[in-house]
């Protein structure tokens, strides 16, 4: 058993062994420019391409990797890029008169973008969810019309690990409306659930490394060749100009060993193995007990699950769990910060009383069994210990 | 040393001196500038007469301008040359200070306390007047006695200084002239300033936090920690307690009727907060209580939290406006810290009805399952308390 029990892997993951073992050689012998005229710098030119091949294979994406994926920072800049890239590129007219479509659960990094829009006088609709987060393929076909500019769905829920019908929403989508940009984040998805942007129609992803045993810092998008965007960074021309900046090639050969730790079948039977061992021995526990999203493995991610634990604070089982050296979260890590708490609780229905006792549990590639049983023990006996104060819950 | 440097002049109040001791005072005012300006090389602070000298490089002089500004006592200041009394070189800093800022308007204003120099104050002023007419000439520049663009300072002591920057210092008296005493610390934004007012009156710090973890957090912590670093900006350092407070809160939840449960969880709080005042030679307990802002500040609630302690209470913010103290919480900067969303031990266990009006006896009463081992558990919370010298 490791030491520390680490149960918050949609926030971040610890890196795979293969992953650093990767990055340090890169650090030692990898360092060259890839923009350089001399042969090294060629090398790593190439090398970047390979990665980018795999990349694209895994979402099997078709046509010249080298020209739909993009390197960038993480989630947050590829929304940013893909999401105002495409909008800023349009006529403001066009914009003005047009209407950009999402969902109530998505991450900051894509609600603030569309609330940033909103604000400028742009029309959003806000797609709502049903109790399990899941977006009503009816609700979609109303929203999209022939002035649809954009659709952004996010594909797995950071809380929930609710997993979108992608590619039936892609048929919907483009069935109304062919000319719409149809993006998903698919941070929580990537290497989790299967994805698949060819049959999805989708014509933007974004992706990210430190959800899946790689490093943080290193991020990508996938942009279906055709699509024009304005880029955020300008500068040196890399990426074709869509992404300037010199390429974070230690981050990119950890990222595609991430991909390869994530390839194993093994790896993805022990997170349903988790999820299931998680959701039996909890609600067998304790009473006045959900466990949040959908149940079927089709709809969900195994990585990441939401569990309401009514007459208890998340926060303060948290802490309590903290103490004991067992990690968990109450919600996204990202929007810990901001003060709006429990969108994704509010959005599905939730009862105050379980929205406040919400934790989530996540998974990733170096969870152990062990982990994850010493983990829900300890949860148990913290809930318990702290439901002594139920009355106290504002 | 060159014959020029620059220093800031530091003025503290005369009026505030009466009745105290002087050189006690002013010697207190010494070591807390030094204490201030402890992170700056090449700062070094002399006494002369009627004023504190700060010797400093250029390149840190806007740094100690910022930590003197901020020290109890002082009541103004100026970043000065300073130079030998001699005429021919006092006319040359005045023309380089006059050439600092462009001006229509000016005036020379001269201080002599060196009555062995051979010229009058207004005879300096008159004189130096001419020089700076003739810098500009031709350019229309006047003398004007009343409402001048600016005044360019001459000081002539031991030795010369010229300045026309004043800077506003925070007055009050130098912290450690009035005692000890021991503040009560939340991550809230009242008890920070409470901390503020007490040692703008002299006061030396100790603070006391309460940390209940699980219910509060690792975060909760330094928070009041950043504040406490914060408030070290104008109190000089001192020392935060931190009391483990888990077990005596929710044994109190536990037995205690729940109506109760906030002002006798505030009279432990005063009851620790006292035990560690005495280890530490505190006077007296600081609060942030304002009257009626909460259900725990009523002339009632504050009578029995305070009639636990035989200490004396200080409260500083008794009279004010929550407005009032917000903006001096945005004025001393710990306002920012003090509204991150982590909770502190006075919300996380709020009665849904919580007693208002308190009778001290009947509050007596819903305590007493406590007190079986209350000393015990006071004892213990006192002895596991952390201490973070800020």
């Amino acid at each position: 058993m490791n030491q520390i029990c680490y149960l918050d892997n949609a926030a971040t993951t610890q890196p795979a062994p293969q992953v650093i073992n990767r990055m340090m050689t890169s650090f030692q012998t990898e360092y060259f420019n890839p923009s350089a005229m001399y042969e090294p710098g060629l090398k790593e030119e190439k090398r970047i391409q390979a990665c980018k091949q795999h990349l694209g294979q895994r979402i099997h994406a078709r046509g010249d990797m080298d020209q739909q994926i993009i390197y960038t920072s993480g989630g947050s800049e590829g929304d940013n890029m893909l999401i105002r890239g495409i909008l800023d590129h349009m006529r403001p007219d066009v914009l003005r008169n047009g209407t950009i479509v999402t969902t109530v659960i998505e991450h900051p990094a894509v609600r603030e973008i569309f609330q940033d829009y909103e604000n400028q006088g742009v029309h959003v609709i806000w797609l709502p969810v049903d109790q399990e987060g899941l977006v009503s393929p009816q609700d979609l076909e109303k929203a999209v019309t022939d002035k649809t500019l954009l659709v952004s769905i996010m594909g797995v829920n950071n809380e929930l690990g609710t997993a979108q019908p992608l590619e039936e929403f892609g048929r919907i989508i483009k069935s109304r409306q062919p000319n719409c940009f149809y993006h998903s984040d698919f941070v929580q998805g990537f290497m989790k659930f299967p994805i698949d942007v060819e049959k999805a129609q989708l014509d933007g992803l974004t992706l990210c490394g430190h959800k899946i045993n790689g490093p943080k810092g290193i991020g990508a998008v996938y942009l279906r060749k055709g699509w024009p965007i304005k880029p955020l960074i300008f500068g040196g021309g890399q990426e074709r100009g869509l992404r300037s900046g010199t390429e974070n090639v230690q981050g990119i050969v950890g990222f595609d060993e991430a991909v390869r730790v994530w390839e194993s079948d093994e790896v993805h039977q022990s997170m349903f193995r988790y999820r299931h061992y998680v959701e039996k021995t909890l609600t067998e526990a304790l009473d006045r007990v959900k466990i949040l999203g959908p149940h079927d493995e089709q709809s969900c991610s195994p990585a990441v699950m939401s569990v309401a634990i009514e007459g208890i604070r998340g926060e303060v089982l948290l802490h309590a769990c903290e103490a004991r050296q067992v990690y968990i979260s109450t919600g996204s890590a990202c929007s810990t910060h901001k003060k709006e708490k429990h969108q994704v609780q509010r959005a599905i229905g939730l009862s105050p009383s379980y929205t406040e006792g919400t934790i989530r549990i996540s998974f990733s590639a170096t969870t152990t069994f062990d982990d994850v049983k010493n983990g829900v023990k300890v949860i148990i006996e913290e809930a318990e210990k702290l439901r002594k104060f139920e009355k106290f819950i504002k | 040393m060159e014959n020029k440097q620059h220093v800031i002049l530091v003025r503290y109040g005369e009026i505030a001196l009466k009745g105290l001791n002087r050189h006690t005072f002013i010697d207190l005012l010494v070591k807390n500038i030094r204490g201030a300006l402890s992170h700056l090389e090449s700062a070094q602070v002399e006494k002369i007469q009627g004023r504190i000298i700060v010797h400093i490089d250029d390149h840190e002089l806007n740094q100690g301008i910022d930590a003197v500004s901020r020290v109890f006592g002082v009541v103004s200041l100026s970043p000065a040359t300073v130079l030998p009394s001699d005429m021919t070189a006092i006319e040359a800093a005045v023309v380089e200070e006059a050439d600092l800022r462009p001006f229509d308007s000016f005036k020379i204003c001269v201080k002599r306390s060196d009555k062995r120099f051979p010229m009058t104050s207004p005879e300096i002023a008159r004189h130096l007047g001419g020089v700076v007419l003739k810098h500009y000439d031709g350019q229309g520049k006047k003398v004007k006695m009343k409402g001048a663009d600016r005044e360019i300072w001459v000081e002539v002591r031991e030795s010369a200084y010229v300045y026309s920057d004043f800077i506003q210092g925070r007055g009050g008296l130098p912290v450690g002239c009035s005692g000890k005493a021991a503040l009560l610390l939340s991550g809230g934004i009242d008890s920070p300033v409470a901390g503020y007012m007490m040692a703008k009156r002299g006061v030396k710090l100790e603070a006391v936090y309460f940390h209940s973890f699980p219910f509060t957090s690792e975060r909760a912590k330094e928070k009041v920690v950043d504040l406490g670093r914060i408030l070290t900006r104008y109190t000089g350092h001192f020392d935060l307690h931190v009391v483990p407070f888990t077990d005596i809160q929710t044994k109190i939840v536990e037995v205690c009727p729940e109506r109760q449960t906030t002002i006798i969880i505030r009279r432990f709080m005063m009851r620790i907060a006292e035990e560690i005042a005495k280890k530490t030679n505190c006077l007296s307990l600081i609060t942030g209580e304002s009257l009626g802002q909460v259900a725990s500040q009523t002339q009632e609630s504050l009578a029995a939290t305070g009639g636990v302690v035989s200490m004396e209470v200080l409260r500083p913010l008794i009279g004010m406006d929550k407005q009032e103290i917000v903006e001096i919480a945005q004025d001393i900067g710990t306002f920012e810290t003090s509204i991150l969303p982590y909770e502190d031990c006075c919300t996380i266990f709020v009665p849904k009805h919580p007693e208002t009006h308190p009778n001290r006896k009947k509050i007596a009463q819903g305590e007493t399952k406590m007190m079986d081992d209350a000393e015990e558990m006071i004892q213990k919370a006192v002895e596991e308390t952390e201490t973070i010298h800020l």
